[in-house]
């Protein structure tokens, strides 16, 4: 069971962070940074065993795979986005955070516009 | 019967891969710009059998990888024309500072006491076909006073201003001077005299 091992290096990290926190904050926001990176990465990993899993099944349809891919390009970087604003936010960092979500948004829309592109372009072609 | 069959089963994998994919979607400001793009794909699967009907042979893929490589490139040249220019800017800062160097060694060989700052300025429009011509010099001389390090405070002697002296002589030969300094430069880099700009504070 993953979450059990999960959820105990997290109290562990929490008890901790507030032990130090009145002598060393910059220690416990390292504390904290690191227990974030160790769940994300254990979870990361599953969870690309999934994407990987959903790809075979999403394969049956008459889509091309570019699209399915872009989905999964977009959906890993919301996550890494999110995962880096919500460290900045835990070291009080609000600005960084908000320009962290900023450069994920730009970066997702990026991608998009290609899809948005060529359908409008396919809608033209089908309007008589 | 079978094509509609295949559409059914489109749009019901489709809705399935929508709804695992927004249970794995982060939560945050990023969920809206993820669902924009998961939208798009629905559209396109239940417009797939109108697209086959009335576009034929339309390739999402191919148009998709198009508008994306255009970005790219527009990404790509950007990129080189800043550092085209921060190269740009690079050479001619070298350029004036070697300039301003060459300026400084001339005027002191020319026998000028004290100390010589110089700034030079040029057509720094790199599409003006005089790019890099020297268009001003400004050469400022601190002179030197003739005076020995002190041990500990000397006694403040009194001062005496005389206006009545007579400083000409000096003065003459220093404004000769400049005068000489001023055709030199002009003559060796070009410039006219009014552009050669010689300051004694």
């Amino acid at each position: 069971m993953e979450i059990i091992q999960i959820v105990a290096i997290s109290i562990i990290a929490v008890v901790l962070a507030v032990l130090i926190r009145q002598h060393r904050p910059e220690i416990a926001l390292q504390i904290s940074v690191v227990t974030g990176l160790l769940i994300f990465l254990t979870v990361i990993i599953k969870l690309a065993s999934v994407l990987e899993e959903l790809q075979g099944f999403v394969g049956r349809i008459n889509i091309d795979m570019a699209y399915i891919s872009t989905i999964f390009r977009i959906v890993g970087i919301a996550y890494i986005a999110e995962f880096g604003a919500q460290v900045c936010k835990d070291a009080g960092e609000n600005s960084i955070a908000s320009k962290i979500e900023l450069a994920g948004k730009v970066i997702i829309l990026v991608l998009a516009v290609p899809i948005l592109m060529a359908l409008m372009e396919l809608i033209i072609q089908i309007i008589p | 019967m079978a094509f509609l069959r295949d559409w059914v089963v489109n749009i019901v994998i489709t809705m399935i891969f929508v709804t695992i994919v927004e249970i794995m979607m982060p939560g945050g400001s990023t969920r809206k710009y993820i669902g924009l793009v998961i939208g798009l794909m629905v559209m396109f699967v239940i417009i797939s059998p109108f697209v086959t009907i009335m576009a034929g042979d339309f390739d999402l893929g191919q148009s998709v990888f198009e508008v994306s490589r255009s970005i790219q490139l527009r990404d790509v040249s950007l990129k080189i024309d800043k550092l085209e220019q921060g190269n740009r800017d690079g050479i001619v800062k070298l350029y004036k500072s070697n300039l301003e160097e060459q300026i400084k060694k001339d005027i002191e060989n020319s026998g000028v006491a004290g100390t010589v700052l110089v700034e030079v300025e040029i057509d720094e429009q790199y599409d003006n076909q005089y790019f890099g011509s020297i268009t001003g010099i400004r050469v400022m001389i601190q002179r030197q006073l003739d005076t020995k390090p002190s041990e500990g405070i000397e006694r403040v002697e009194k001062v005496v201003v005389d206006v009545d002296t007579d400083d000409n002589e000096t003065e003459k030969k220093d404004a000769s001077k400049y005068t000489e300094i001023t055709e030199t430069l002009a003559r060796t880099y070009n410039v006219p005299q009014d552009s050669v700009d010689i300051v004694i504070p």
